[in-house]
């Protein structure tokens, strides 16, 4: 054989990964996603993000990846489209409602959540079931998803645009304003919220992001505030207004784009990937951290998950408003939806 | 309307088994005639009484044709020809020719010989039926007979699979069997060219499949020959004689070569001379690197490849062995196995499907302890491993061919209905083609739009150019007028008058005449005047003339006014007209009756 078939059978990577992974396997989807959830202990879901139709699509994990015992006998490694269906726009976020067989998803452009039903045995469908929406802190609302009640109303003074939603146990739930407000909610009495004001050196074309773990090791519930200009604040929740330790990161961004989408969607990104981390690490080391941002830590992930997430971002396109106004409302993308579990399992936060 | 009826035959939802009935422009076809490997009965064979309920099939089938020669499409042919009875043509291509007979002699004696069972074919119903093969080329056109016409296409997935277009007028189904829409190391990917049939079959199991990359595949592969060799132990890889044993033994050699590997890798030489033999005589279905490597050497002459000894089996240290039979059942590979089964160190790499009642079906299923001859048993202590190189399309494989052919309609066999509701939705929404799905045994009408070939006279061409309009675009239908002949098999648009010529008639001219009664107290040509007004403004948009012969004329119909000799009031309206202008002559009469208005202008 030639030198150039060489190559061609065998290159550097093939080599080198035979002994950087014990087992390897790669899948190309027909079309890409952004999105990849679990709906139960063998299927997931992956979502199109073109501008035009796309599908929703719950894969079957294949036998192979499962077998513990005689892995070698099972043959099965290829993933098995379950359920699919139709979606007329993008899919940017998605989240499965857990103990259900619903999703819910969002395009990344509005704040209008998709819910949609997985289906059963009975057909391979998945049919879309409902919208919510809501953009404001005045539009909170918690909804029964299976009948669509209304179970509790945010009750806010002033409609101030959201940037995280999420709750903090089965019953509370944060809401974080872009301006560094902070509303908490206790769904279980009808009592006006507490509100806690932007951190002190919030200056006003900075946008903050929210995020905010429950320790059950630790008394009370810690929350991070990271602002596009790259100031951490954590405060815990039950003095929310007093900073217990903060810090100033080492942004990168790229050039300003003509919108500044661009770096407010990448800093929103490089934000949720940090908070992650810090909530992860806090979990790992069960609280016993001193409460603040590993700084190196951080910036090392943030950096890799930047290249992944660059590469599959999109590239931005102008908003069709020229108002700064209309701007901020299209960006930054709904990224916190969850669901709680417990109790009210089946119900969903909207913003 | 015309359509075409395809049935997928079988028992219940089970997949595992193709033969699928089609019937077309009142042609029946069936389409591969495989076995059911899982059953042990009669369950395993198609159910043929959709054909006919008692007897041959001869009469029922114009031809069968096979697209290759893996066991589930080809497994149940002797049984269909030899003891159900069909005598008629079986197409394939010549690789699945020469393929098929050795795969069905093996099954056979594995079903027969190892398991005693008796309601089987024998080697000889195997050599009749293959004498009633056909072999076909790629893209060459078959004549089946007067109407029915067929065309093998590139399919990819093993040597000599193809896909089949089938024609009978103007009506066409094209089968895609089992293909694969990406090159292999030894195999082109499918190909078909945009030939537009009314439908196109194919497995709906693909189509929800999202596969493993090959180089992952591979690299499972290469991964545990090596981890063996490296802990001194010995590799077996059963195969069969062609095709992934060629596509693995590449593989090996260059990794050995990169890897500096020492450990010897064997391959035994009844393989090689088959294998030879064959890629001579079926060169053209490997893909282009495979043709440049035959044409320059022979085609085991690799540098760490060399040919086996039996005696080298008890050799110590590391090797790797390919031999033949693949599923373990009889010759080489089974005694190779029996020497190596019982060190753990060692390892047996099963590259594709095993018959029940094979020891590679048995090992598979985790089977540690096996009866053999003279019941002894051998302790399995070797690594098994199972790994699936047979390259077959996917989701974005199937999407790719429905572009490629451009079918009018999608069938799609072996799914549950009820669980492809997806897959009928994304191809209806991206082609906006119907899909059909019908469950085996069931059977799936398709309403067909054939176009109608039809010749025009050059005269009657003329004669509608002239009349002017838009120039004549494929886009736009146009009416026209004229007589269709059907003559010597062929349809023909000529005018009236050859038409009559044609058929030695005289063509013979009708005229009406109407006579309207008028009480009218004017002269006769005033009340012609009268009458000209009137229908001048009733009328527009046609063309009426005054004439000075004392007539009015409207298009062609004529009109003449005269008075009775006692009543100068009583007024004779004439009227005549051609058969053609028999419309406007009934109505101008009925204007007519209903006398002049009383306010016409004077001449």
């Amino acid at each position: 054989m030639e030198d150039s078939e060489f190559e061609d059978v065998l290159d550097e990577w093939f080599i080198e990964s035979l002994t950087a992974y014990k087992d390897l396997h790669v899948y190309q989807l027909e079309h890409p996603t952004q999105v990849i959830e679990w709906t139960s202990g063998k299927t997931v879901c992956v979502a199109g993000f073109s501008s035009s139709k796309n599908e929703l699509l719950e894969l079957r994990l294949p036998l192979k990846l499962f077998a513990e015992e005689n892995k070698g006998l099972c043959a099965e490694r290829d993933f098995k489209v379950v359920h699919g269906g139709f979606s007329e726009c993008p899919v940017s976020c998605l989240r499965h409602v857990p103990g259900t067989r619903l999703i819910v998803t969002n395009d990344g452009r509005g704040t209008d959540l998709q819910v949609w039903d997985l289906g059963g045995d009975d057909s391979d469908v998945i049919r879309r079931t409902g919208i919510l929406h809501g953009a404001e802190s005045s539009t909170v609302q918690l909804t029964q998803l299976t009948s669509g009640q209304s179970l509790y109303k945010l009750e806010t003074d002033s409609a101030d645009p959201l940037n995280s939603l999420q709750f903090t146990d089965d019953a509370v739930f944060l809401a974080g304003c872009s301006d560094g407000k902070i509303y908490l909610a206790d769904t279980r009495t009808p009592a006006v919220p507490l509100m806690s004001p932007p951190p002190a050196y919030s200056g006003q074309s900075v946008v903050w992001w929210t995020d905010a773990s429950a320790d059950p090791q630790q008394p009370s519930c810690r929350v991070v505030r990271l602002s596009s200009s790259g100031h951490a604040v954590v405060s815990d929740l039950r003095k929310p207004g007093e900073a217990v330790c903060q810090a100033q990161l080492d942004v990168h961004s790229r050039p300003d784009d003509v919108t500044g989408r661009g770096r407010r969607g990448e800093t929103a990104s490089l934000c949720q990937v940090s908070v992650e981390l810090w909530r992860s690490t806090t979990h790992a080391t069960g609280g016993r951290r001193r409460g603040g941002l590993s700084r190196s830590s951080s910036i090392a992930v943030t950096q890799s998950h930047v290249r992944k997430l660059t590469a599959a971002t999109p590239s931005a396109s102008p908003p069709t408003s020229g108002t700064p106004s209309a701007r901020r409302r299209c960006c930054p993308p709904l990224q916190t939806v969850q669901s709680t579990s417990g109790t009210g399992w089946n119900r969903v936060l909207t913003e | 309307m015309p359509e075409i009826k395809v049935t997928p035959l079988g028992a219940g939802q089970d997949v595992g088994r193709s033969c699928i009935l089609v019937s077309i422009g009142g042609k029946n076809i069936m389409l591969d005639c495989g076995m059911h490997m899982g059953y042990n009965d009669d369950r395993r064979f198609p159910d043929f009484s959709y054909v006919t309920q008692n007897g041959r099939l001869t009469d029922f089938l114009d031809c069968v044709i096979i697209s290759h020669f893996h066991l589930d499409h080809c497994g149940a042919l002797p049984y269909m020809s030899e003891m159900v009875g069909y005598d008629g043509p079986i197409y394939m291509t010549h690789p699945t020719k020469a393929i098929c007979p050795i795969l069905l002699e093996d099954f056979r004696k594995i079903t027969v010989d190892k398991k005693g069972e008796t309601n089987f074919f024998t080697s000889q119903m195997i050599k009749d039926c293959m004498k009633k093969v056909v072999p076909l080329n790629l893209h060459q056109t078959v004549q089946v007979d007067d109407e029915l016409e067929i065309k093998a296409y590139y399919a990819g997935h093993v040597l000599g699979a193809a896909m089949v277009h089938i024609k009978v007028g103007s009506e066409s189904v094209v089968y895609t069997g089992d293909y694969n829409m990406t090159p292999d190391r030894h195999l082109g990917a499918a190909w078909i060219d945009k030939c537009r049939p009314d439908i196109l079959i194919s497995e709906s199991t693909y189509a929800t499949t999202i596969r493993d990359s090959k180089r992952c595949r591979e690299r499972d592969f290469l991964k545990k020959v090596h981890e063996s060799i490296e802990r001194g132990g010995k590799v077996l890889i059963p195969v069969f004689a062609l095709g992934r044993a060629q596509e693995l033994c590449i593989l090996l050699e260059t990794f050995w070569e990169r890897m500096n590997l020492k450990a010897p890798i064997y391959f035994s030489t009844g393989l090689t001379e088959k294998a030879n033999h064959y890629y001579k005589l079926f060169i053209t279905w490997t893909n282009q690197k495979i043709r440049k490597t035959f044409v320059q050497r022979n085609m085991f002459e690799f540098k760490h490849i060399k040919a086996f000894d039996r005696s080298y089996a008890d050799n110590p240290g590391p090797m790797v062995v390919f031999a033949t039979p693949g599923m373990l059942h009889a010759g080489q590979s089974l005694q190779i196995f029996k020497k190596w089964a019982g060190n753990e160190k060692n390892m047996v790499i099963m590259p594709g499907y095993c018959v029940q009642g094979t020891i590679g079906h048995k090992i598979l299923n985790g089977q540690r302890k096996l009866e053999m001859e003279g019941r002894a048993t051998l302790d399995v202590k070797l690594q098994v491993e199972y790994m699936s190189f047979s390259a077959h399309a996917d989701a974005k494989g199937i999407m790719q061919l429905i572009r490629m052919a451009e079918p009018r309609n999608m069938l799609l066999v072996h799914g549950e209905a009820a669980k492809m509701e997806f897959l009928k939705g994304k191809i209806e929404q991206e082609f906006s083609i119907d899909c059909y799905m019908p469950a085996n045994g069931e059977t799936a009408t398709v309403k067909t739009n054939p176009s109608v070939p039809v010749d025009m006279s050059v005269n009657l061409l003329k004669r509608e150019m002239a009349l002017g309009g838009p120039l004549p675009d494929p886009k736009r239908p146009r009416s026209m007028h004229g007589t269709l002949i059907m003559k010597e098999s062929s349809l023909k648009l000529v005018s009236s008058e050859q038409a009559l010529k044609e058929l030695g008639l005289n063509e013979h001219q009708l005229r009406f005449t109407c006579r309207v009664a008028l009480q009218d107290p004017y002269s006769d040509s005033e009340t012609l005047h009268r009458v000209y007004t009137h229908l001048k403004s009733l009328l527009k948009g046609y063309t009426i003339q005054h004439l000075p012969d004392g007539t009015v004329m409207v298009e062609s119909i004529v009109i003449k006014v005269s008075s009775s000799a006692e009543d100068a009031n009583a007024k004779i309206l004439l009227l005549s007209w051609s058969y053609q202008d028999e419309d406007l002559g009934s109505f101008l009469s009925s204007v007519l009756k209903k006398g002049l208005p009383s306010g016409l202008p004077k001449m």
